[in-house]
């Protein structure tokens, strides 16, 4: 069979189209950050730090909380204010993340991580598996096949 | 298949005129009588109507191609909402959100479509002369394809894994998928607004290219073939036109274009009710391109939009100038319902009996010459 | 006799059956054998398809009418299902009971189907060619605009409107006072588990016989002879749209009558958005018994009823017992839309 140029331009076509799919899965893929204010191990929860993921709205973070960012793609620029004790000078600090592709959800401790900022992300940032509850009663498992059900909803 | 009539350029009395535009002219009253009596102001059903003109569109605009084609209606257009559908239900399982999840989607959608297609137009190249009431089976065949896809097979065979959409017997999807990470993500890309009624800006720039597409698609090749084919068949086999390829292009590209508009609905709606998202959007869609007074074999671009205008204000109304007549809100839904299937039942009417009187005619000039 | 005519004989016995019915069969047999590792009562299989049969097959006779007309399969059944609504509902609202209440339905029904068959026969005539299409969505309007009106109509029987308001009726009325089981308990024969609903298979039996002995009148061969050939029918002096419309008013009237007896078995009048689909299962029942878009015959009628309630009822227990997923819906909505689709792209046998 003779393979003309219309069918290396359809081949070509097919691969820039699957190529778009691939980048919008990375680009367009939701990932949950976990901002975390918890103590770790030796590292002390901090008592006030504002933080932003991707210039969004400052929150004010205290002691023992959990906050969560939603975001679209890998990487991620997070920023984190707080009052030096000593000189009580605002300081501030903007780092850059990646989160693995398939990750739905990560938490990023902060304690750990002001602890020593050279250390590598994995430290600091680690997967996160929320728990699901899910529930099994006769209802939730029941649809509605009905294609008269969707009249009043149009 | 007999020589197939030309209706369009018959001369047209007062009366004809009348009987051809019959169908808008009715809603035009419905209307102009029902907007006062619901009460609603100006600026709620501006921005009711640019709402549900950016999304019904795309959906009706994919029905013009078949009927260009001489294939009538498409009703499985529900094909191409089906194979939309199973993007979204794989785009919300990987949580791709946005634009980008809406992309992916319709990539997803579209070999399923075009196999959808394929599958709907070799059947109608068997069903000549029947091509609305075999696809309008078909929709309802696969319908039944889908629910074993969706119900049976996802979560079993095909891998779905969130717990969100699996139902929780361990396979099959929800009842309802929630798209609220795409919600109007199209519709509000480039936020606008008019007398306080917010237009989806980027929505209507994908409907213009869409019908910027079907004028130029008219012109092309495959354009003209498949217009040559709408006329008459046999003359256009004799012109070396392969006819049952072209009837089966016009319907892949409408199921293709279906779906792409199942998935700009359902993000501007913000949830997909699974098992019956699809299965009436064929209906309503066809009901408004006939209300803008489209037939049969004649649809073009103004007709889609002025039926989604009007079409659209009566089902916005119609509920509530229900309620305030009798009472009952509950009836203004099922005028509306009535309404629909009526407008589709007149104008087939309508079509059916200008098309025999059409045959009379030429049949009459015809003994005249032999005589 | 060799084995090559043998195979011959055999490849034109199955296509006349047609490979659809075929499977359809087989895999309903398949059902029954494999039923009792199921574990599902035999007996009670059988009893639901014929209590089902009882249900359906009038129903499914108002297919052969219009069919042998050449007005094409019925899809606008529920106008004949909607005069069977407006009978029964009529007879509860007179509070008549037992078998009176069951025959005045049927009376009271009659001039609806009548007045809405005849009107429904003048819009066929005028678009011949393009039946299928506008009866289905005849039918469709005809429901919605009774949904209007089923709120809007003063009735006022207790039994039948909604009980906060006082007006409007329910979306199911209960039968089971009025004419619940007429038929189904006259003469019925029990055994054990199996029992057969002796008074609705009769009654399918009656009406099925006038039927075919009107096919056999003068009128019901002109009939046949306007759908098999229009116009030698109309070269050799018959009416063809006074034809196609009387067979269209008695494809309504059987709908009517149809509703009613469904109703007596099932024991509820279902209002509303009811009769939206009910004329599909009675299309594909039909045509599953070898039916065709343009010929039906008293038989086809019975076997196809029998095959596909069949189907209906057996799937789902067996399925069931089996794999504990009932698939029934799905495979009911396959089976009966494939066989209309497959009649729809079968090459005529007559081409009108």
């Amino acid at each position: 069979m003779k393979l003309g140029r219309k069918f290396f331009i359809r081949i070509a076509a097919v691969l820039i189209i699957i190529i778009i799919g691939v980048v919008m899965f990375f680009i367009g893929k939701e990932h949950t950050i976990l901002i975390d204010n918890f103590s770790q191990g030796d590292y002390k929860a901090l008592d006030y730090f504002e933080v932003s993921v991707d210039g969004s709205p400052i929150l004010d973070m205290s002691r023992m909380m959990r906050e969560q960012f939603t975001v679209t793609g890998q990487k991620h620029t997070v920023l984190i204010q707080w009052e030096d004790e000593a000189s009580g000078q605002m300081l501030a600090v903007t780092f850059k993340i990646t989160v693995p592709l398939m990750q739905d959800m990560v938490l990023l401790s902060v304690p750990t991580f002001m602890a020593d900022m050279n250390q590598p992300q994995s430290v600091w940032l680690t997967p996160f598996e929320p728990q699901v509850v899910v529930s099994s009663s006769a209802e939730d498992n029941a649809v509605v096949t009905d294609d008269t059900a969707s009249f009043s909803s149009f | 298949m007999t020589n197939k009539l030309d209706i369009k350029n018959m001369k047209v009395s007062p009366k004809e005129l009348l009987i051809n535009n019959l169908v808008p002219i009715l809603f035009i009253i419905i209307c102009c009588v029902g907007i006062p009596l619901s009460g609603y102001s100006g600026s709620y059903l501006l921005n009711e109507i640019l709402s549900r003109l950016g999304r019904n569109a795309f959906l009706v605009l994919s029905l013009l191609i078949p009927v260009m084609a001489g294939m009538g209606l498409n009703f499985g257009m529900t094909l191409g909402a089906m194979a939309g559908q199973i993007g979204l239900i794989f785009v919300s399982d990987w949580s791709v959100v946005g634009i980008p999840g809406m992309v992916l989607a319709a990539i997803i959608s579209t070999p399923i479509s075009v196999l959808l297609g394929y599958l709907c137009g070799s059947i109608l190249n068997r069903a000549k002369g029947r091509e609305m009431v075999t696809s309008y089976i078909i929709g309802f065949f696969m319908n039944g394809v889908y629910q074993l896809f969706v119900l049976y097979l996802m979560g079993l065979v095909i891998p779905i894994s969130s717990p969100e959409l699996i139902l929780p017997r361990g396979y099959g999807i929800r009842n309802t998928v929630n798209l609220e990470s795409m919600r109007k993500s199209l519709d509000n890309l480039i936020p606008f607004n008019i007398f306080g009624a917010s237009v989806p800006v980027a929505t209507f720039i994908l409907v213009v290219l869409f019908c910027l597409f079907i004028i130029w698609f008219r012109r092309t090749k495959l354009g003209q073939d498949m217009r040559a084919v709408g006329q008459d068949m046999e003359v256009a086999r004799q012109a070396g036109i392969k006819v049952e390829r072209t009837r089966v292009l016009s319907i892949i590209l409408s199921t293709v274009f279906a779906g792409y508009g199942m998935i700009i609905y359902l993000q501007n709606i913000g949830t997909l009710n699974t098992y019956n998202s699809h299965s009436q959007i064929g209906m309503f869609s066809i009901a408004a391109l006939l209300v803008g007074g489209a037939s049969v074999d004649k649809a073009n671009i103004r007709n889609v939009f002025i039926g989604i205008i009007l079409f659209h204000l009566m089902f916005t109304i119609a509920p509530t100038v229900g309620r305030n007549l009798i009472g009952e809100a509950q009836l203004g839904e099922y005028f509306r319902v009535f309404v629909s299937y009526g407008v589709i039942t007149l104008a087939l009417v309508l079509y059916e009996m200008r098309k025999r009187r059409a045959e009379r005619i030429a049949l009459e000039k015809g003994e005249e010459v032999v005589a | 006799m060799d084995a090559v005519t043998i195979k011959e004989k055999a490849l034109s016995a199955i296509k006349s059956f047609g490979l659809p019915r075929l499977i359809i069969t087989g895999f309903l047999l398949l059902m029954f054998v494999i039923a009792p590792f199921a574990d599902v009562n035999i007996a009670a299989g059988l009893t639901n398809v014929f209590t089902r049969f009882g249900m359906n097959a009038v129903l499914v006779l108002a297919m052969v009418p219009m069919v042998h007309s050449g007005c094409g399969l019925n899809f606008g059944l529920p106008l004949g299902i909607i005069s069977g609504l407006l009978g029964a509902t009529m007879s509860v609202e007179f509070a008549f009971t037992g078998f009176a209440g069951f025959l005045m339905a049927i009376v009271l029904a009659s001039p609806f189907a009548i007045i809405l068959g005849a009107g429904y026969g003048v819009l066929l005539n005028r678009v011949k060619g393009g039946e299928m299409m506008i009866a289905t969505y005849v039918g469709f309007s005809s429901v919605a605009f009774m949904c209007i009106m089923w709120l809007l109509l003063p009735y006022d029987s207790p039994a039948m409107v909604w009980g906060y308001a006082g007006t409007g009726l329910r979306t199911t009325i209960s039968v089971a006072d009025y004419y619940g089981g007429v038929l189904d308990n006259f003469l019925r024969i029990q055994i054990g588990h199996f029992a057969i609903p002796t008074g609705a298979i009769l009654f399918f039996a009656f009406l099925a016989l006038l039927i075919w002995l009107f096919l056999r009148t003068k009128t019901g061969t002109a009939m046949t002879a306007v759908g098999s050939n229009p116009v030698f029918a109309r070269a050799s002096g018959v009416n063809v749209d006074r034809m196609r419309m009387l067979s269209v008013i008695l494809s309504t009237w059987l709908g009517a009558v149809g509703i009613i007896v469904y109703e007596q078995s099932f024991g509820f009048i279902q209002l509303y958005m009811g009769p939206f689909n009910m004329a599909m299962p009675a299309v594909s029942a039909v045509l599953l018994g070898g039916a065709s878009v343009n010929k039906a015959s008293i038989a086809n009628v019975v076997i196809g009823t029998l095959l596909f309630q069949g189907i209906l009822t057996m799937t789902p227990s067996v399925m069931n017992g089996l794999i504990q997923t009932d698939v029934s819906e799905v495979i009911r909505i396959i089976v009966s839309n494939g066989m209309i689709l497959y009649a729809l792209t079968r090459k005529q046998e007559v081409t009108r």
